[in-house]
């Protein structure tokens, strides 16, 4: 009976599972049997007819994180944050909701110039246990949400802090390392993020965010929307960053510092010819880089998982490669440091990647617990 | 529904990482499949939200063995039906086959006869169709249609054969679709109907 293969044939088509020769079996039989052809589209209509999820999946967790709680289920201390998220912001946030993400990249010399120290202060005037803290060790990363239901990503060796009454008036956060920010969009309450040399004001719409300790730069990248960074010592000067664009800050303690001037003052010539900050030195407004196989931003490709290094030398990939696998790399020499290298790191452990480096540059190592030493003999 | 890739990117986040973020995406992202078919269930609101809670307390108790599993999707079905047998057979109520038995909450399938292009009458016609399909066949044409399942997903939650799911997705197009063509020979039958 022709009907009956017929419905059997669009069942198939409809649910995804039909193969191309039952799919033209079923035209040739809708073409035989031509009063088939309206109740089969009506029927198609129907199926594609998707009905709206009733329930509201962000409320439904919140109680369900409450349970857990009941039941004595822990999970780290950070997730409380995210089980005690505001479920009524979540619940809006697919209207307000505009992806907002900060890429930026901190770096300082100075572990010990914590830009956590300036938050510390202000929360002089309150008990310590005001503040949350969230931190990441070497080789570790971590997502959270805050309360109002910006989620934050943490990369390793980097922290970040608030005060508990976060969200009830301006939304600020204190952060050193490195983390990408999808802020949810509230005109009323800004989103500022406070570094060790800059500020950065959220706008609107897009950006993400990216930092770390240890390094000799500040950099911001904004992948979408306007974002507004205040540089600490300059606060008259505010610059407005446009998608695709990348701040490069050199960091102030290390400019300070006659014996690492050297790249600074070589930043300083590359910055001096670009034309929209050529009165500042310490400023340098460039792209992002994309990964040429997928063109994927690289800026913010930790986030996949992926250490993407382009023209790196030596010495600055040892330093991402410490955070990243959580081990100390120390040379035995100076030659081998300024070689540039180029390559991704996803899946591979330390040994992997350093085999892999191999290939590219000749040196030997050696391992002893967590201590790399590189050599190039 | 989410795509296979992203699931298993949250998996692996799961067991990896502890990645709290990662279990909260995949409890939304399921809340609303697997509240509808516990509902079926159990057929209490407050219960079917107690077992999806429970699959999920489960999920992150074994999360550093989630990462074995090969089809989540399916996996939280399954858990999600025996959860909901062991709850009724907890209650002492009989039940040899409850998914059989189980009575289809279909508020769930909505229909806007402005989007569908058909009369009011015509809906009422598809709903009662709906209504009168035998329970298993409603609740495969439920899965398969409002959940996204595959044929040898729906075959696996239910513990039948895949060309049971095959036959019985097509009984009930085939009862729906006649019930409009059935609407559709009276409407011609009576002229003021084309007149509309």
């Amino acid at each position: 009976m022709p009907k009956n293969k017929i419905w059997e044939l669009v069942a198939k088509k409809l649910s995804g599972e039909a193969s191309i020769e039952e799919l033209g079996e079923l035209e040739n039989l809708l073409r035989a049997n031509p009063e088939m052809h309206y109740p089969m589209q009506t029927v198609a209509d129907l199926w594609h007819h998707t009905t709206p999820d009733t329930e509201d999946a962000h409320t439904a967790f919140s109680a369900h994180a409450e349970r857990m709680k009941e039941l004595g289920m822990y999970i780290e201390t950070d997730t409380e944050q995210i089980f005690s998220a505001d479920s009524k912001t979540s619940s809006r946030k697919k209207y307000l909701f505009l992806t907002v993400a900060i890429l930026f990249l901190l770096t300082t010399g100075y572990y010990a110039y914590s830009i956590l120290s300036a938050p510390a202060a202000k929360a002089a005037a309150s008990p310590l246990d005001d503040k949350s803290e969230v931190s990441t060790k070497y080789g570790s990363r971590t997502k959270l949400l805050l309360p109002d239901g910006t989620q934050v990503w943490l990369n390793s060796g980097s922290k970040l802090s608030y005060d508990k009454t976060y969200g009830n008036g301006i939304r600020e956060v204190s952060l050193a390392g490195e983390a990408y920010f999808d802020v949810v969009r509230n005109p009323a309450r800004p989103f500022v993020i406070h570094t060790s040399s800059i500020d950065i004001r959220v706008l609107g719409t897009a950006f993400n965010v990216k930092s770390f300790p240890g390094e000799k730069n500040t950099e911001t990248s904004l992948i979408r929307g306007s974002i507004e960074v205040i540089i600490k010592n300059r606060p008259a000067e505010k610059i407005i960053l446009q998608p695709n664009e990348k701040l490069i800050t050199a960091n102030e303690e290390m400019v300070k510092e006659s014996v690492t001037t050297d790249e600074a003052a070589e930043k300083t010539k590359q910055l001096a010819a670009k034309e929209k900050y050529k009165q500042d030195p310490l400023v340098l407004v460039s792209h992002l880089t994309y990964s040429p196989a997928d063109s994927t931003v690289i800026e913010t490709s930790w986030m996949d998982n992926k250490l993407i290094f382009r023209s790196e030398t030596f010495e600055d990939l040892a330093i991402k490669m410490e955070r990243w696998y959580g081990v100390n790399i120390r040379f035995a020499d100076e030659y081998i440091k300024p070689k540039r290298l180029n390559g991704i790191f996803e899946n591979e452990s330390i040994q992997q990647a350093l085999t892999a480096l191999q290939l590219i540059t000749p040196f030997t190592y050696t391992v002893n617990k967590n201590e790399i030493l590189i050599s190039s003999k | 529904m989410i795509a296979a890739a992203k699931i298993k990117y949250l998996q692996e986040q799961i067991a990896r990482n502890d990645d709290t973020f990662a279990y909260k995406e995949l409890f939304v992202s399921f809340y609303n499949p697997l509240l509808r078919f516990a509902v079926t269930l159990v057929k209490s609101r407050e219960q079917a939200e107690e077992v999806v809670s429970d699959v999920f307390i489960n999920v992150w108790e074994k999360r550093k063995r989630i990462n074995s599993i090969t089809n989540l999707k399916v996996y939280l079905f399954i858990a999600v039906k025996n959860t909901s047998l062991n709850y009724l057979s907890k209650q002492n109520k009989n039940l040899t086959d409850s998914v059989d038995e189980a009575g289809m909450e279909f508020k769930s399938i909505y229909f806007d006869p402005e989007q569908l292009m058909v009369t009011a009458e015509m809906v009422a016609r598809i709903r009662a169709a709906i209504e009168e399909l035998p329970p298993k066949c409603k609740l495969i044409f439920k899965l398969i249609k409002e959940e996204e399942l595959k044929y040898r997903d729906v075959a696996e939650i239910l513990n039948i054969s895949s060309k049971t799911v095959e036959s019985q997705l097509a009984i009930a197009l085939k009862k729906i679709g006649t019930s409009i063509n059935f609407d559709i020979t009276r409407t011609i039958a009576a002229p003021h109907g084309l007149s509309k």
